[in-house]
């Protein structure tokens, strides 16, 4: 009669639990191998939807670009734009040079006259003034130094000053150059 | 003594190919090589082409936008006939310094000034007339904003060349002052303004 042995040898056990998990391990990589070739297809195919879809894209860019060259109210509307663009610009620089000449005689006396103007957009302002006397010449450019009167003239630059017969009377007259606020003359609109 | 060459068989019948442990090692280079070098390219390929229509899209429905943006311009444009009207006024589309000088003169008349001279200058190489590229298809030529100048002398008083000022400044044309000059002279008070006319028309187009 053979002998039979009953109780297992515990080195077989283990050799067969990590047999088991090898073999376990050896399936996942398959089935992970597997998704790799799948998601590779899929790869591919989302690149040919990818491809067809940006031809299709371009397509429709160039047809559309297509259609808006050939309306032919297109040159208008780009004409009138730009028009637009160059009028908006030039109303927003203009001056309203009428409102120099009150705003001058505000601020000076009433025995002062003006023989000469000379002003520039850029606010420079070349003045002739004829006078009575030196007093009253005094007096007119005192009244620039008077912020309640004057805002919108600074810089009075006295360039010459003459005793002139003017009218059988003998005149004080000054030439000045002084600065004004141009924008006090823009957007009055 | 005859050589042996082991067949196939031999090969996959040998236990330590069919072992899974070798199986699971060989089976884990074939993913570490196959994800490298062949899908991780394509992915990053595929990545880019995603990119790439994003940004086609993105033009398509800018390009989209701006057809339909058009659209309601030209159909603005087709009911607005007295705003162009305005517009042309001010900004002309044609600046023929002639035009100029007509407008001068006529606001210097309603201000009741004398006009003693008007000297148009900087005309450039614009054509006044007769610029058959441009008569046959008007907004179908390049324009920008052309400036002309004009320099007048004017007699009458103050209260006359302040009307004229405000004429000027309320004229529908836009003309600007770049200059003015007064000098008083026994009899007549003199007026030297330097005005600046604009318009939006072709540069040194040249028709054939």
């Amino acid at each position: 009669m053979a002998d039979i042995n009953l109780l297992q040898t515990p080195g077989v056990e283990t050799t067969t639990v990590a047999h088991r998990s090898t073999k376990l391990l050896s399936r996942l990589l398959m089935v992970v191998l597997l998704l790799i070739v799948v998601f590779y297809i899929y790869l591919q195919f989302d690149q040919w939807r990818t491809n067809r879809d940006i031809a299709d894209t371009n397509s429709a860019i160039a047809t559309a670009q297509s259609e808006a060259l050939k309306n032919k109210s297109r040159g208008e509307v780009v004409t009138r734009q730009g028009q637009l663009k160059e009028l908006d610009g030039l109303l927003k620089g203009h001056m309203y040079w009428s409102y120099l000449l009150p705003e001058l005689a505000r601020v000076t006396l009433r025995s002062a006259k003006y023989t000469a103007i000379d002003a520039d957009s850029n606010g420079k302002l070349s003045l002739t003034v004829s006078l009575p006397s030196y007093d009253e010449l005094e007096k007119f450019m005192q009244i620039f130094d008077l912020p309640e009167y004057n805002k919108e003239f600074s810089n009075v630059r006295i360039l010459s000053i003459n005793k002139t017969q003017l009218d059988n009377t003998l005149e004080t007259v000054v030439r000045l150059e002084l600065t004004f606020n141009p924008s006090y003359l823009k957007g009055r609109m | 003594m005859a050589l042996h060459t082991p067949s196939i068989q031999t090969i996959y019948g040998n236990r330590q190919l069919t072992s899974p442990l070798v199986q699971s090692v060989l089976l884990i280079i074939i993913i570490v090589l196959l994800g490298w070098f062949i899908v991780r390219p394509e992915f990053v390929s595929s990545r880019a082409q995603h990119a790439q229509l994003e940004q086609a899209s993105q033009k398509r429905a800018a390009i989209e936008n701006e057809k339909q943006e058009l659209e309601r311009l030209v159909s603005q444009l087709q009911t607005s006939a007295e705003d162009i009207k305005i517009t042309d006024e001010a900004l002309p589309l044609v600046g023929r310094i002639s035009r100029l000088d007509v407008l001068i003169e006529s606001l210097a008349r309603s201000s009741g000034l004398q006009v003693a001279q008007i000297n148009a200058a900087n005309t450039g190489d614009t054509i006044a007339a007769g610029n058959k590229a441009v008569l046959s298809d008007p907004y179908g030529v390049d324009r920008k904003l052309q400036t002309s100048s004009v320099s007048v002398l004017l007699s009458g008083n103050v209260d006359q060349f302040r009307t004229f000022l405000q004429l000027l400044e309320t004229s529908g044309r836009v003309l600007d002052v770049s200059g003015l000059e007064v000098t008083s002279e026994p009899g007549a008070t003199k007026f030297r303004v330097t005005i600046k006319a604009y318009a939006y028309e072709t540069g040194s187009i040249t028709s054939e």
